[in-house]
């Protein structure tokens, strides 16, 4: 079976994007469209391979929802990588004290995200 | 080095800001599969209908940035091929502004230059423009490319009392990561 990955980013055209070149390799891609969202996704689902998401992004950034999904305790073991073009030492140290499992800078080029997603969650 | 406020603002300021606006358009737009050279333009504006703006804010300073340019540019610099509708261009013009804000923020670090970013707008119209600028200091770049030309307005407001390091003795600030590049934990 395909594994799911969940792209949480406001910009619908990098959505767009992670999605086709992920689809492309096999993937099921869902979509959330801030951090708020995509807390709501990740607490009713148990299949999610890994999440990809932004930071800066409006009502919840993506470091928040990092910590909220870590500390709520159900999805500790859930691969979170941040894609973002955000680069400050405290901002990455922040994520990887969170439990993040990797943090991308934009822009990407597909083939980087597919080979860091193979590498995390599995072909 | 003398301090800057709203009436003298330090022409390294200027110059720091002017560079990194060119460098990171042209790095960004090169990123997307666009060579931009750097456009000295006495005439009217063209027909811009697209545009974003984007905010920022920091201890040092802050402001706003603006991005003008064409349907055809965020066409040619869309990142994936034949699937862009108007709604998805002004999306990608908003995101544009913000990876392009994204990358000044990291030049401008080692000048002692934090800065935190706030969420894109977008624009469209028939021939878009901008108001009188509010700010200390306001500076405009035009690069231009096979698809047509990108305008760039940004508006600084400095803190008063804000001092550039002096370039002897500012500290080495390393990338932690390059644009594109992907850091496991």
């Amino acid at each position: 079976m395909n594994k799911t990955v969940l792209v949480v980013d406001d910009s619908a055209t990098v959505r767009q994007q992670v999605t086709l070149c992920l689809s492309a390799a096999g993937y099921n891609v869902l979509e959330a469209v801030d951090g708020s969202d995509g807390v709501e996704q990740i607490s009713k689902r148990q299949d999610l391979a890994m999440v990809i998401c932004d930071v800066n992004m409006p009502r919840m950034s993506g470091l928040e929802l990092l910590e909220a999904v870590k500390a709520a305790g159900k999805h500790v073991g859930l691969p979170i990588v941040m894609l973002t073009t955000e680069a400050q030492s405290s901002m990455i140290d922040r994520a990887k004290r969170a439990g993040a499992k990797g943090w991308i800078l934009k822009p990407f080029t597909p083939a980087m995200l597919v080979a860091a997603v193979k590498k995390i969650a599995g072909a | 080095m003398r301090g800057m406020n709203a009436r003298t603002v330090d022409k390294r300021l200027i110059r720091i800001l002017d560079d990194a606006l060119t460098a990171c358009c042209r790095d960004l737009f090169h990123a997307y599969g666009m060579e931009l050279e750097a456009q000295v333009v006495h005439d009217a504006s063209p027909h811009h209908d697209l545009g974003a703006a984007i905010g920022f804010g920091g201890e040092q300073i802050k402001g706003s940035l603006v991005l003008f340019t064409t349907s055809q540019v965020a066409i040619h610099v869309y990142p994936i091929a034949n699937s862009a509708d108007q709604s998805m261009l002004l999306d990608w013009v908003a995101e544009l502004a913000n990876q392009l804000v994204g990358r000044m923020k990291l030049r401008l670090l080692p000048e002692g230059i934090e800065l935190s970013l706030s969420t894109p707008v977008a624009l469209s119209g028939e021939r878009l423009g901008r108001s009188a600028p509010r700010a200390d200091l306001s500076r405009k770049a035009v690069l231009a490319g096979p698809a047509g030309q990108v305008q760039l307005w940004l508006d600084v407001v400095v803190t008063p009392g804000f001092e550039l390091c002096d370039p002897q003795s500012r500290p080495t600030v390393d990338a932690p990561i390059e644009e594109g590049a992907l850091l496991l934990f």
